[in-house]
């Protein structure tokens, strides 16, 4: 009788853990689990792990300098003002579970419109993310695309803003236009934070890494504070994490000096027009810009299909090794890798954006944790060397800008009309 | 209790476990609470804390030399010849067989291309720290060439105020993929035919990082940039040499190959464990002392 009640209640039990188990536990980020990798196999020793211990002196540091997906909070650095780069305010509406008040406030915007995709660490792997192709990206190493800055710098604020506003074409990102602006606003702000947050996690990964008894027991920074000795070490720690903060905090902030400037586009008669493009024709296949290369023979982006963007690339390299290193970071969670492939210029579809100004920033920058370079410009006032000039630049926009509509481009093109089937 | 009843308990212990896991996810940060809230306090309230780089205290006394060679012990590993599939007639004149220069060593086991650097940190620019030679050559040209469609230095060394002048010495179009971490800028940007373009780091990397090509897949080197001119990358006989090392304080150096990355273990000067553990070198040099080195290092730490 009593063995058939404790049966009773451990089925009940196992029922309820079944139902309620999987409701709504509270959100966490995720630990940074192939950067974590790639540090250990940086040691040279195959074998070498980091310890618990190790790890969660990581996670204490980034949640105290960043707060939860529920409680975001910013860190309080001296060197640089953080809310010139990013708003409280604004965070507190995009961060939390999605809800409204009476008033029609809203909340938790990142979870409703983003983290499905992103996650919830902002790490690209939210999900729906193993069905779309291309991946969403993962914000952590702060690297974007589509941005008006060159290679190795941060995207501005209005970068990012008008990739929410305008989507990317050719992909499963769409537009937030509809959003009112402060909401696109509180977003922008959300990613920006969220890409700064996974930044420090990496840079505090290194840092420990850099630290040189490291044992399973070192923490990042001591939290014993119970003799002055130890109160001094953890001041000096702390005072070392804020600086690699303010390094990371810093790129963002220092974006907009960056932005490439564009010179404008000179107005053309039709002639001009059909010249230019025949100009940008030739420096398309010439050894200077060399588009062809990658592009491929015909601009279908079948030049160069080998090649992985960045964040695969960082961790699987191109060596030897590579297809070894791709099964040791899948499973550390790294998307299954894809090949990355140029633009097919044919198909009119631009991921980042179809305005000249977009095509002439993705040729005089190329596109950040791509094979894409940036052109070598030509030095003012020495006209024997070898690069481009901004003229040069727009006569390769316009050849691009017209690829999609000649006729090669049309595959139905050569199919002939049989009058009597349009009856 | 029988049997039935701990299947039951069993699967009441598994289900909260197991159910909501999704396979291939990292797992969740895991800060102990109290500990976040005493770093949050910590860090709110140290206005004019202690410099973050650790400056190291003593001073040096003057100029030391340390220099050396590196050694393979065992057979080193093959070289498999590179996939030349692209503009053949230029980047494989002939059909001719390129091997791989992952690993590079000589007849008698020397190791090039493997690179040892301080790690020590002062303050850069120091005279005390850094000879007159150094400091002059502070803000110089690099040189970085590509020819027959290979970089002609594997491992390139600089400091992160000098700027790389990237050549191409090759009747095609090169790109220069360099994909910087840590302090030093990433960049990408084509070279033509016969022509040049500059890379400027900024700051100084974690470790050597690597630089491609993406028009020729194959086409691979490293660039290290430190704060510090305290560098070398051994030659083709596997010699090292770092002139004006600041004598008479104690030093850390790392030790790295682009196979091996920090080699973990070696044998220095006859000795396995000091001056050479976990991937560090700790040594101390006289005044005008030149120290020479001799690093052995196992095949299979290659991939031999």
């Amino acid at each position: 009788m009593l063995g058939r009640l404790f049966r009773t209640v451990t089925f009940g039990l196992a029922a309820l853990a079944l139902v309620g188990g999987c409701g709504s536990p509270t959100a966490k980020y995720r630990r940074y689990e192939t950067y974590v990798r790639k540090m250990e196999l940086g040691t040279g020793n195959d074998k070498f792990r980091l310890s618990g211990p190790n790890l969660s002196s990581v996670d204490e540091v980034v949640t105290a300098l960043y707060g939860t997906p529920d409680e975001p909070a910013l860190p309080a650095l001296d060197e640089v003002e953080v809310a010139q780069v990013l708003d409280l305010a604004k965070l507190k509406l995009a961060a939390g579970p999605v809800g409204s008040d009476e008033q029609g406030n809203v909340r938790g915007l990142y979870r409703e419109h983003c983290a499905h995709c992103h996650g919830i660490t902002g790490d690209g792997w939210g999900p729906t993310a193993a069905f779309l192709n291309p991946y969403p990206r993962d914000y952590r190493p702060g690297k974007f695309k589509f941005k008006s800055t060159p290679v190795g710098y941060r995207p501005t604020h209005d970068d990012l803003k008008k990739i929410l506003l305008e989507g990317i074409p050719g992909t499963a990102m769409p537009s937030f236009k509809l959003l009112p602006d402060l909401e696109v606003e509180a977003l922008v702000h959300y990613v920006k934070y969220l890409s700064i947050r996974g930044e420090t996690e990496r840079t505090l990964l290194e840092m420990l890494m850099a630290g040189e008894e490291l044992t399973k027991d070192t923490r990042l920074v001591t939290v014993d504070v119970s003799t002055p000795e130890l109160k001094t070490r953890q001041q000096d720690e702390l005072a070392a994490v804020k600086d690699r903060v303010s390094t990371v905090v810093k790129r963002w902030q220092s974006a907009p000096e960056a932005v490439v400037a564009i010179p404008a586009r000179d107005s053309m008669t039709a002639e001009q027009l059909d010249e230019s493009r025949r100009r940008g024709r030739d420096l398309f296949y010439g050894a200077i810009a060399n588009c062809v290369k990658c592009h491929g023979d015909s601009a279908l982006g079948d030049g160069t299909l080998t090649d992985y963007d960045d964040w695969a690339g960082e961790f699987i390299g191109k060596g030897p090794d590579q297809q070894q290193l791709i099964k040791v970071f899948v499973a550390a969670g790294l998307p299954e890798p894809r090949n990355i492939k140029p633009r097919n210029l044919r198909q009119g579809v631009f991921r980042g954006g179809l305005r000249p100004v977009d095509i002439y920033w993705r040729i005089k920058n190329g596109i950040e944790g791509t094979p894409m370079p940036a052109a070598t410009m030509k030095p003012e006032g020495d006209a024997s060397a070898k690069g481009l000039t901004p003229t040069d630049l727009w006569d390769i926009v316009n050849y691009v800008e017209s690829l999609p509509f000649e006729s090669i481009s049309d595959p139905f093109q050569a199919v002939p009309a049989i009058p009597r089937e349009r009856l | 209790m029988n049997a039935k009843s701990i299947i039951c308990l069993a699967f009441a212990a598994i289900l909260p476990a197991a159910g909501c896991q999704r396979e291939g996810l990292s797992p969740a940060v895991r800060p102990v609470e109290a500990n976040v809230v005493a770093l949050r306090a910590a860090m709110g309230g140290d206005k004019g804390a202690a410099p973050a780089e650790t400056v190291a205290a003593q001073e040096p006394t003057g100029f030391g030399t340390l220099r050396g060679k590196f050694l393979v012990l065992g057979t080193p590993p093959a070289r498999p010849p590179l996939m030349i599939d692209k503009e053949q007639d230029v980047c494989a004149p002939g059909g001719k067989q390129v091997p791989s220069e992952t690993v590079v060593v000589g007849p008698g086991g020397e190791l090039q291309n493997a690179v040892i650097y301080l790690e020590t940190k002062y303050k850069a620019g120091d005279p005390k720290w850094e000879h007159a030679d150094d400091l002059a050559a502070m803000n110089a040209e690099i040189i970085f060439d590509q020819k027959v469609c290979r970089f002609l230095t594997r491992v390139a060394a600089m400091r992160s105020t000098q700027t790389m002048k990237v050549l191409n010495s090759d009747p095609v179009g090169h790109n220069t993929k360099l994909d910087g971490d840590g302090g030093a800028r990433p960049d990408n940007f084509t070279v033509p035919s016969n022509s040049s373009a500059f890379y400027a780091p900024g700051g100084e990397s974690q470790q050597p990082f690597p630089v491609s090509c993406s028009i020729h897949p194959w086409m691979s080197a490293w660039c290290l940039v430190r704060n510090s001119p305290h560098f070398a990358v051994t030659d083709k006989d596997g010699n090292f040499e770092i002139k004006h090392v600041p004598a008479g304080v104690q030093l850390k150096f790392r030790v790295w190959q682009e196979k091996a990355k920090f080699i973990s273990a070696a044998t220095v000067a006859g000795k396995t464990d000091k001056p050479f553990g976990k991937g560090r070198l700790e040594l101390t040099l006289e005044k005008d002392e030149v120290r020479e080195l001799e690093f052995k290092i196992e095949t299979k730490l290659l991939g031999g």
